[in-house]
């Protein structure tokens, strides 16, 4: 008898072990992860100081850019075959991540215009840290075979990627 | 146990860069040319003359020699200054001055050279003295050549004859 006594003692703090665990008081705490993300933006400009040209002198040359600022407009008149047309232009980084800036090969005409080249080299790339500058200058000539009083259109693109 | 995590692990990672790898932010400038071409367009002066003379001892106005321009119409043949030399004699001789207009947009240079197969080649007619020298002319501006002198040849039997000599005048971007 005094054994079974002391068996349900043992059960009751038992149970009563595993009651107090159930009534314990608890709490949790959060991490919440709020991600804002980054704004890789460039703008290409005509370089402030610098001067678009063509050799021969007697050919026009004018750059421009309006909003947004991802197209310079290079308007060349008067040209004549083997006119070779150099635009200086600049990169401003102003968005709120490193960029990295390149030519992308070739261009829409390659058979009226020939020579393209720019001082960064033609597949080089350039780092661009946020706020920052890159003045360049990209030099194309008139072929040959152009016809006189035509006009001719090309356009080359820089890619603009997050940089490191 | 501990190294299948570890290979797990590594997979999440390589795959979390390939991720990274595709997802970066991009954008793309542009440079536009726009090229318009200019255009040669030379055309005949009225500044243009010709004025005879002879080598041959005949005093001036004692011959019935004479000397006229005669320009193109505004068409292809625009291209042509015709110059009639009437009454000629070995040693008569027509001296001409061309003067050309450019009214293109681009300047050019303008060399003058005798087209072959005419009277000059027959020996009735010789250039006395040689062609002008190549000149230079600005968009809108006018410029004579220096004078070149075309003369009966003082051996030739071409009496009662017409003798033509040609010339080509090109202008061509510098």
């Amino acid at each position: 008898m005094k054994k079974i006594g002391f068996i349900v003692l043992a059960v009751v703090l038992a149970l009563g072990l595993v009651g107090a665990a159930f009534a314990a008081w608890n709490q949790n705490l959060y991490v919440q992860a709020k991600v804002q993300t980054g704004t890789l933006s460039a703008v290409i400009d005509v370089a402030s100081g610098y001067e678009a040209s063509a050799v021969p002198s007697y050919v026009s040359v004018i750059d421009s850019t309006s909003a947004p600022w991802t197209t310079l407009l290079v308007t060349v008149t008067n040209a004549v075959p083997g006119a070779v047309i150099s635009v200086p232009y600049e990169i401003t980084n102003n968005g709120t991540i490193p960029c990295n800036i390149a030519w992308v090969p070739g261009a829409s005409d390659m058979t009226n215009f020939t020579n393209y080249t720019d001082n960064n080299g033609w597949a080089g790339t350039t780092d661009l840290a946020v706020g920052g500058h890159y003045i360049g200058t990209i030099t194309f000539t008139v072929a040959d075979g152009v016809i006189q009083g035509t006009s001719y259109s090309t356009y080359l693109t820089i890619a603009v990627t997050q940089g490191s | 146990m501990k190294k299948v995590g570890f290979i797990v692990l590594a997979v999440i990672l390589a795959l979390g860069l390939v991720g990274a790898a595709y997802a970066a932010f991009s954008q793309n400038l542009f440079a536009q040319a726009n090229v318009q071409t200019g255009n040669v367009s030379v055309e005949w002066s009225s500044n243009t003359t010709a004025v005879t003379g002879n080598n041959a001892g005949v005093t001036a106005g004692g011959d019935s020699l004479s000397a006229a321009v005669v320009y193109g119409a505004t068409n292809a043949t625009d291209d042509t200054a015709t110059i009639t030399v009437s009454n000629a004699y070995p040693g008569a001789w027509v001296e001409i001055t061309p003067a050309l207009y450019n009214a293109g947009t681009i300047p050019v240079t303008v060399n003058i050279a005798a087209v072959s197969s005419y009277a000059l080649y027959t020996g009735d007619l010789f250039i006395n003295g040689g062609l002008p020298a190549a000149v230079n002319i600005a968009p809108g501006a006018t410029v004579s050549m220096a004078p070149f002198y075309v003369e009966v040849a003082p051996s030739s039997q071409a009496n009662g004859t017409t003798l033509y000599a040609q010339f080509t005048l090109n202008a061509i971007s510098p």
